[in-house]
């Protein structure tokens, strides 16, 4: 059968907090699958370095508890932080230590007290050091959390879409702190290396994306990672539903659905 | 296995990467017969899990033990595996303790010193002489000599470092003696709780009780009235039992905006010393010492190199210098000028360099002399074709755009022509020099 090997998730009650994404969604009376994959790893296993391979060297070192030097990791967006982030975040988990992940993106949700003791863990990781900038409270609260970790000596990783001197933060106190240890641009994936990033989490969620059908998505839509990756759980979403393989006829014509709900919003 | 993996398991699996590595992660569990005592790192993740959670972990946990009863609990805590192997370098030895109900409340951060602050890491300069100077006196005589010592200046100079010298240095010569270096925010948290937790009077008696207090970036206690009352008695107390304290600041003490006259004036009661950004000198000192600590041989032109570009702190100067080291050791490329020049590039740029269509097109034009309007228009001489397949092609590799907008940023024109205009680049600059020439400058001028 098409699907064998897949494994269909049971619906949950926890909520994501993220908004879901309609884009292309199947209409009409269809069952709809789950909200989100849990098929999807964010390990270093399933990140390409690529030409980030020292980036990624010293994030793993770091992960796996040695040095304590802090890294600021920098660049566009779908270079990959948040996956390497999270991929420090599972290396540290595995020695059965204590770790978290900070998404900045969400600190509406979260009270400062969420960053009070965070040095009694092994390591934090702040993703996203841009949302904070110009929140006085909340760069007055990092500054705070970034001493008590360097008095810890409790490593910390940060990202930022920006490089440190081009960072937005006004304090001048946790500003210039940023560059202090190590700094790292990401750079973007090429062509080749986003082709083979998807393939992989194609691979992961056990389905197979074919050369032709790469090649005709990623001449027609924005070629930003996130949103090839977008594009990837749409085209899983309606090949489950539609219990068909991707072919690239079935993607042109999910493209040209999309791109019909587009026209008329 | 226990029966805490088994359920982080399958929380891994019914949670998004996000939420299992924001929530679970940083709970520790501690196993017993039969319970399972689950801590968390502060209140806001206890609430978050006992709302959000606790209801599945519950469920989870029955599964596991085949319907046995395994009682849960939750609270704040850690049990301290941070490390993988060895003993956390970082911290001396806890301070002794003269009162049982104190050292409740206070052990958790003692002195809180970095080993790597002392004086003989410290690089002498122009800029910092008399901050050194007086710093070392303190040291000698504690108490007697500046009461308080009051340096300041802007980020990154050098003044924690200094003040833990002062502390490190009095602890060798002074070894039981009550030494506590924190930072001003940690001080008015501390007192937040001792009030919350009804402890204020051990609070005082903790802060009251020292030998030499080290009290970093003075200016946090701007506005915080209730703080700044309560260090005003507390700094009273020390001056008079001649306990030595010490300040740091971002600015001269009149000038530090919402702290009460009466502290501002005694900030100044000792000697107020200036650190300044470090000159040329000294920052090529700082970097040979810092190489020379790691065993690297850094040449002189390279150290002159640096020396010049990072200027205005040495944060900065040694962020520098790490990126430097870190890109060699995992290239095992020896450290030269050009190999700093690679690796600092983007340390070197003042803003980050946004690439977009307008900007192509209009450096395209400029390059090759043209008119922005000429690149979108229908005219299809060589002149104008060319740069317009090149810039296309700088589009489809320095943006993210889907081939379609590019194609009709550029007069409208279709997604196949875009993808004709880059075939044809590539072979052109495999074949012609110009053309490769003129794409690399491009490439250069776009993103440097």
């Amino acid at each position: 059968m098409l699907l064998s090997g897949r494994s269909q998730q049971l619906p949950l009650t926890f909520s994501d907090g993220q908004g879901e994404d309609n884009l292309g969604q199947p209409s009409g009376s269809q069952q709809l699958p789950l909200a989100f994959n849990r098929c999807d790893v964010y390990d270093f296993e399933s990140y390409i370095p690529g030409i980030n391979k020292n980036a990624v060297d010293y994030l793993l070192n770091a992960a796996k508890g040695y040095g304590d030097k802090n890294i600021y990791i920098w660049g566009e967006e779908g270079a990959g932080k948040s996956h390497l982030l999270q991929a420090v975040c599972n290396s540290v988990a595995e020695t059965g230590r204590p770790c978290v992940y900070l998404p900045l993106t969400q600190i509406s949700d979260f009270t400062r007290e969420m960053f009070s003791s965070l040095e009694e863990l092994s390591l934090v990781c702040m993703d996203d050091m841009d949302e904070i900038a110009g929140k006085e409270d909340w760069e007055t609260a990092a500054f705070n959390l970034f001493n008590r970790l360097k008095d810890a000596q409790t490593p910390l990783i940060m990202s930022s879409r920006r490089s440190p001197n081009g960072s937005l933060i006004r304090l001048p106190d946790l500003k210039s702190r940023l560059s202090w240890d190590l700094t790292f641009r990401l750079q973007p994936m090429d062509e080749a290396l986003k082709i083979a990033a998807l393939k992989r989490r194609a691979e992961t969620r056990g389905f197979e994306l074919t050369d032709g059908v790469v090649e005709y998505l990623i001449k027609r839509v924005s070629r930003d990672a996130h949103n090839l990756f977008r594009w990837l759980d749409r085209l899983d979403k309606h090949s489950l539903i539609a219990q068909k393989k991707l072919t690239v006829p079935f993607v042109k014509q999910i493209l040209e659905e999309s791109e019909k709900i587009m026209s008329t919003r | 296995m226990s029966v805490w993996k088994t359920c982080l398991e399958k929380l891994e699996g019914e949670l998004s990467p996000q939420q299992f590595n924001t929530w679970i992660r940083p709970l520790q569990a501690v196993e017993r017969n039969n319970s399972l005592q689950l801590l968390a790192p502060n209140r806001f993740v206890l609430d978050w899990i006992n709302e959000k959670y606790r209801p599945r972990i519950e469920e989870l946990l029955e599964l596991s033990v085949n319907g046995q009863k395994l009682s849960l609990s939750l609270k704040i805590g850690s049990h301290g595996v941070k490390k993988p192997t060895g003993e956390h370098p970082g911290r001396l030895r806890q301070t002794q303790e003269t009162d049982q109900s104190q050292s409740r409340v206070y052990k958790k951060h003692p002195r809180n010193l970095n080993r790597k602050f002392t004086f003989s890491s410290f690089v002498e300069g122009k800029s910092n002489q008399l901050a050194l100077a007086a710093s070392t006196q303190v040291s000698e005589n504690p108490g007697t000599s500046y009461n308080p010592l009051f340096v300041y200046g802007g980020v990154g100079l050098g003044k924690t470092h200094l003040m833990q010298a002062i502390g490190h240095s009095i602890l060798e010569q002074h070894p039981g003696a009550n030494v506590a270096y924190l930072h001003s925010e940690r001080f008015v948290a501390d007192m937040v709780k001792a009030l919350q937790h009804h402890t204020i009077n051990e609070f005082k008696h903790y802060y009251r009780s020292l030998d030499v207090l080290l009290i970093d970036d003075v200016q946090f206690f701007a506005g915080k009235e209730r703080t700044q009352e309560e260090f005003f008695y507390t700094f009273n107390t020390l001056l008079e039992g001649q306990n030595q304290v010490v300040l740091t600041c971002d600015r001269y003490p009149k000038e530090v905006n919402g702290i009460e006259e009466r502290l501002q004036s005694r900030f100044s009661w000792g000697l107020t010393v200036a650190i300044a950004p470090p000159e040329f000198e000294t920052r090529v000192a700082i970097l040979k010492s810092k190489t020379e600590d790691a065993n690297i041989k850094l040449p002189d032109e390279v150290a002159f190199f640096i020396a010049e570009r990072f200027r205005s702190n040495v944060r900065e100067l040694e962020g520098a210098l790490n990126r430097v080291i870190a890109n060699s050791n995992l290239t095992g490329q020896p450290i030269s000028i050009e190999f700093c020049q690679q690796a600092l590039r983007d340390l070197l740029l003042l803003q980050d360099k946004q690439v977009t269509l307008e900007n192509i097109q209009k450096i395209v034009a400029e390059y090759y002399k043209i008119k922005v309007a000429d690149l979108l228009s229908k005219r299809r001489n060589r002149s104008i074709t060319r740069p317009r397949q090149i810039a296309m092609t700088l589009a489809k590799e320095l943006t993210n755009h889907s081939l379609p907008e590019i194609g009709s940023a550029f007069g409208d024109r279709d997604h196949t022509t875009v993808l004709h205009a880059c075939r044809k680049i590539i072979e052109l600059r495999k074949n012609e020099n110009r053309i490769e020439e003129d794409y690399k400058n491009l490439v250069n001028i776009l993103t440097t």
